[in-house]
């Protein structure tokens, strides 16, 4: 088993270097960005002073060289935005934001996806079970930041509840939750209750009821313990698909995390700051695979002592 | 390296007609069909839907009510937005950009990652080492955030948008297209094509392709919805089509200024983008349980 984790820290270590090689290209290939720092205005003299002090009049070899010795000291460069500040101070500094956010999202998703899943599927093919596929059918076709406003519009324009953007108390994490909620329901619910399914057909299910037991303890004890694992090993494979929803909902309500911090330094060109923020999200991804794993293994004694493919 | 032909393989009428007698799947298949032609035909005959130009301007016009609100517009249907333009014809206009963009985008990543999946799955080895964990690495990574990069690098644009989500969709085609053919590689019916002599090329366009498409069909309609709502979003950060064109994404941008004064110009568009992607969710929900019993999920 540590052998195992060992072997997945190495390969995210990789995987996190491959993504900083693939961003620093790109950004390479998007040209200069002092063009858009100094504005209209300024003299090819200043541009090239400054590309000399950012050092990009330099060839892409040492560039590139430069970048990864300052990445590994930890050393992205300074904001071009945001003067004096590291980039990659500004972007750990959103962190515990979208920490917050990630975590009540996955907390209310899966204590609703747990209710609808399971009671889906002990009625399989019942009344509740097609109005819940369909509810997930639909529910994965409204895009989640057209869903965001549109609460917004309800909620805080029209009949003032909650406030639009920001964060700090819990009404301000009503709305981006409920948006993620909505965005990665149909995903968990449909997994839920396809795992339920399977694991209520079991042999062990027919001898927890044919000894007494009640169903909640069924379903509980035998059933939803069993089917644990591999929903768990699903869900850490969906790490990349939640990101892509913080994304989306932090940008809409102005959530001051991480990922908004990169989506505006996208738009701004400020690319210390992407490239800092997008290691930082791959680390991020990586480390939630690594949980799943390990929460995976904590569930199933089977995982823990098989040995790694 | 010969180009594979990704034309569909639809089963037998037969048992086509068997399992839509059962129930269940068909209605939601016709549903989508009569989204996609409702689409079609807003994209092929806009005239027909309204007589208003989605880019006209009238100042004097601007953010008029719907005409069902009390003091709304009877020229204007759905009412106009903040540069006096016609909302009705500006969501029937928008549809020439979200669904065409996502289905040329699929079909472009539907070509390449099927491409690279039999190639991984059926020669195995070093090549197929190297395309899975490419297909991987993109998929461990949030597709939005790629997207936003590449957007942010290629400029805004339609070409540039359909090459931004085909990367997305091509390591989803990669890896069912490798899991089907290595599952597909050892069967009978291969080794009785190789063993007539045929070419490697002639041997997976005709034999295997045919017997591995129903999974990559059903990919489709979901890759579809998936890449419409990604273009939605690009294109309301201003990485998409570029304005002034009426793209629905667009047009939730601009409205969003205006929740107060005109609700609809936000509402409007995302209900066209719902409609859309779900008809394609729908119809490849349909088409799995349809075309692929082991795939229906749940039982």
């Amino acid at each position: 088993m540590v052998r195992y984790l060992a072997l997945r820290i190495v390969q995210a270590i990789i995987v996190a270097f491959l993504i900083s090689l693939a961003t620093f290209f790109l950004l390479f290939i998007a040209g200069n960005p002092v063009h858009l720092m100094v504005g209209e205005g300024a003299t090819t003299g200043q541009i090239a002073q400054f590309s000399h002090q950012l050092g990009l009049d330099q060839p892409i070899l040492s560039r590139y060289i430069r970048f990864v010795a300052g990445m590994l000291a930890g050393n992205f460069g300074e904001s071009l935005f945001m003067r004096g500040q590291p980039a990659l101070g500004a972007v750990l500094a959103r962190v515990p934001a979208t920490l917050e956010l990630a975590a009540a999202a996955l907390f209310s998703t899966l204590v609703l996806a747990l209710v609808l899943g399971i009671a889906a599927a002990v009625k399989r093919s019942g009344p509740f079970d097609h109005a819940v596929l369909l509810g997930a059918a639909l529910a994965q076709g409204v895009p989640s930041f057209w869903f965001g406003i549109a609460l917004i519009m309800l909620f805080s324009v029209h009949l003032h509840w909650l406030p639009f953007a920001g964060m700090g108390t819990w009404r301000h994490l009503v709305m981006p939750c409920a948006t993620l909620d909505l965005y990665l329901l149909p995903t968990f619910v449909r997994l839920i209750r396809s795992r339920f399914v399977d694991v209520l057909r079991e042999d062990y299910i027919r001898t927890a009821r044919a000894k007494g037991l009640g169903e909640p303890r069924v379903y509980v004890r035998h059933a939803l313990r069993n089917a644990s694992a591999p929903i768990i090993a699903a869900l850490g494979l969906q790490s990349g698909h939640f990101f892509g929803g913080v994304v989306v909902v932090e940008t809409i309500f102005g959530w001051p995390g991480a990922a908004s911090l990169i989506v505006s330094s996208v738009v701004q060109f400020d690319y210390p700051v992407v490239q800092a923020g997008v290691i930082v999200v791959a680390l991020m991804i990586a480390s939630s695979n690594l949980l799943a794993d390990a929460a995976l293994a904590l569930s199933d004694p089977r995982v823990r002592y098989a040995s790694p493919e | 390296m010969a180009v594979l032909d990704t034309a569909p393989a639809l089963p037998r009428v037969g048992s086509w007609n068997r399992r839509a007698r059962g129930g269940g799947p068909v209605w939601k298949l016709y549903a989508s069909l009569a989204v996609c032609v409702l689409l079609a035909s807003a994209v092929l005959f806009p005239g027909a839907f309204t007589r208003s130009s989605p880019l006209q301007q009238q100042l004097g016009d601007r953010l008029l009510a719907p005409g069902w609100s009390r003091g709304g517009s009877t020229v204007h249907p759905l009412g106009t937005d903040a540069l006096g333009r016609d909302l009705l014809a500006r969501v029937v206009y928008g549809a020439r950009y979200t669904p065409p963009i996502s289905i040329a985008a699929v079909a472009a990543a539907g070509t390449v990652g099927t491409i690279l999946g039999v190639v991984a799955g059926y020669f195995g080895g070093l090549v197929d080492l190297v395309i899975i964990a490419l297909a991987d690495f993109m998929l461990s990574f949030p597709f939005i955030l790629t997207a936003l990069l590449v957007a942010a690098v290629l400029g805004a644009g339609v070409f540039n948008l359909i090459v931004i989500l085909a990367l997305g969709s091509w390591p989803t085609y990669a890896r069912i297209a490798r899991a089907e053919t290595a599952s597909m590689r050892h069967r009978e019916f291969m080794t009785a094509a190789r063993a007539m002599g045929l070419r490697t090329a002639a041997m997976l366009r005709r034999h295997l392709l045919p017997n591995i498409s129903s999974s990559l069909i059903v990919i489709g309609g979901l890759e579809v919805a998936r890449l419409m709502i990604a273009e939605a979003f690009l294109s309301f950060l201003g990485l998409g089509v570029p304005p002034p064109l009426p793209s629905w994404g667009n047009m939730i941008a601009t409205g969003r200024d205006y929740l107060i004064q005109q609700p609809w110009l936000v509402i409007v568009p995302g209900l066209a983008i719902m409609l859309s992607a779900t008809a394609f969710n729908f119809l490849g929900d349909a088409l799995r349980e349809l075309l692929d019993p082991r795939l229906a999920h749940g039982d």
